[in-house]
């Protein structure tokens, strides 16, 4: 079982949020050392690591990092971690935790499945965010063929409109099963289209 | 306008294509490079081989825009009965029939990608610096043609619009 421990999380997602996560209580308020850490280890970072962070991946071979911050953590592998580090790829914050659903599900799910691992690395597959609006497509697709979309889909819609509604995409659709309206959702996915696009024609560095 | 919506995920594998060759290929390079850099380019055998084989795939497979053929990569769709999947992709199909005709967009974009590409082979082949310019030029007018064909197809699946699903949508 992998040890979790975290530093400073509890300022991005407060004691509730220890509580989701199945954490009896806020960890770690300094940086933990290599003795104190005992087999595969995820330490649960707020912020960019530090010198001291650096060196105790370079001392311990069995650690992985989550870094969080207000925004999206961009790392640059400098070959010191050995892609033990990793970014969250979406901002962290009390409110955002409080307010997103997809990021206490994400979280709670990468969590669990890290403190099932014997050894590492953590899944972090299980952190990526739902940008890809498929469940929302399948409704439009269904909405222009006049077939009913599948209740079971719900979450999936939810989590996808959650996150694009948190990236300011305007025109959001609601969940309704009965009758999905075509042209919102086409207008929903246009948004998303055009936020995309545009970043990808301006990627810049994310800051904590 | 194009008669269609552009879905951002998944790929559509064609329109990829069909925009790597236009962008990175023709405009980036064919029409950007002066003579001396586009003949260099030219001697670039697998550079030059991979952007022939994408071109020649986006003439073979343009009925791969086929928005049905996105139902297969969306997780979603797998928890759809049968008969209701059934029923969505029988009735892109049925809209994309009336909305794209991949025979006759083939058969405009056929001839220009084999002119170009006859038009690349004898620059490669050509010996002197007149010949070359010259068919350096007759590159780039061909490429030109390409291009605009490339342009015109959609960006990703072609996907009906609410409301227009029973109208004959043509080409813009």
């Amino acid at each position: 079982m992998m040890t979790l421990r975290s530093y400073d999380m509890l300022g991005r997602i407060g004691e509730g949020g220890f509580k989701l996560l199945g954490l009896d209580e806020a960890l770690d308020r300094r940086v933990p050392t290599c003795d104190e850490l005992a087999g595969p280890s995820l330490l649960l970072w707020h912020g960019r690591p530090d010198r001291a962070v650096k060196d105790l991946l370079k001392g311990k071979t069995d650690l992985w990092i989550l870094c969080a911050g207000k925004a999206p953590v961009l790392l640059q592998d400098d070959g010191a971690a050995d892609g033990r580090s990793h970014g969250l790829p979406w901002g962290l914050s009390k409110e955002s935790w409080q307010t997103q659903k997809w990021q206490r599900d994400r979280m709670k799910e990468f969590v669990e499945s890290a403190q099932l691992c014997e050894t590492g690395p953590p899944d972090w597959s299980l952190l990526a965010p739902p940008q890809v609006p498929e469940h929302v497509i399948a409704c439009y697709l269904c909405a222009l063929a006049d077939v009913l979309p599948e209740s079971v889909w719900q979450a999936g819609f939810e989590d996808e409109v959650e996150y694009w509604k948190s990236q300011e995409v305007q025109s959001v659709p609601q969940w309704n099963r009965g009758r999905p309206n075509a042209e919102i959702l086409r207008k929903f996915l246009r948004g998303v289209g055009a936020l995309v696009e545009g970043r990808e024609g301006s990627k810049g560095n994310a800051s904590v | 306008m194009l008669p269609c919506d552009v879905m951002i995920m998944p790929t559509c594998d064609v329109a990829e294509d069909a925009t790597w060759c236009w962008h990175d290929v023709i405009k980036n390079r064919i029409q950007a490079f002066d003579d001396t850099c586009l003949a260099l380019w030219l001697q670039r055998g697998a550079e030059v081989e991979t952007f022939e084989r994408r071109l020649r795939g986006v003439c073979e497979g343009v009925s791969r825009f086929s928005p049905s053929k996105m139902l297969e990569s969306l997780e979603p769709f797998r928890t759809l009965p049968a008969a209701a999947r059934h029923r969505v992709a029988a009735f892109l199909d049925a809209s994309f029939a009336r909305g794209f005709r991949p025979d006759e967009v083939a058969s405009g974009l056929r001839p220009l990608v084999d002119q170009l590409l006859a038009s690349l082979r004898r620059c490669r082949a050509a010996q002197s610096s007149s010949d070359r310019s010259q068919l350096l030029s007759e590159c780039r007018r061909a490429a030109t043609a390409v291009r605009a064909e490339l342009e015109a197809l959609p960006e990703g699946y072609w996907v009906p619009r609410p409301g227009r699903v029973n109208h004959r949508d043509g080409r813009a």
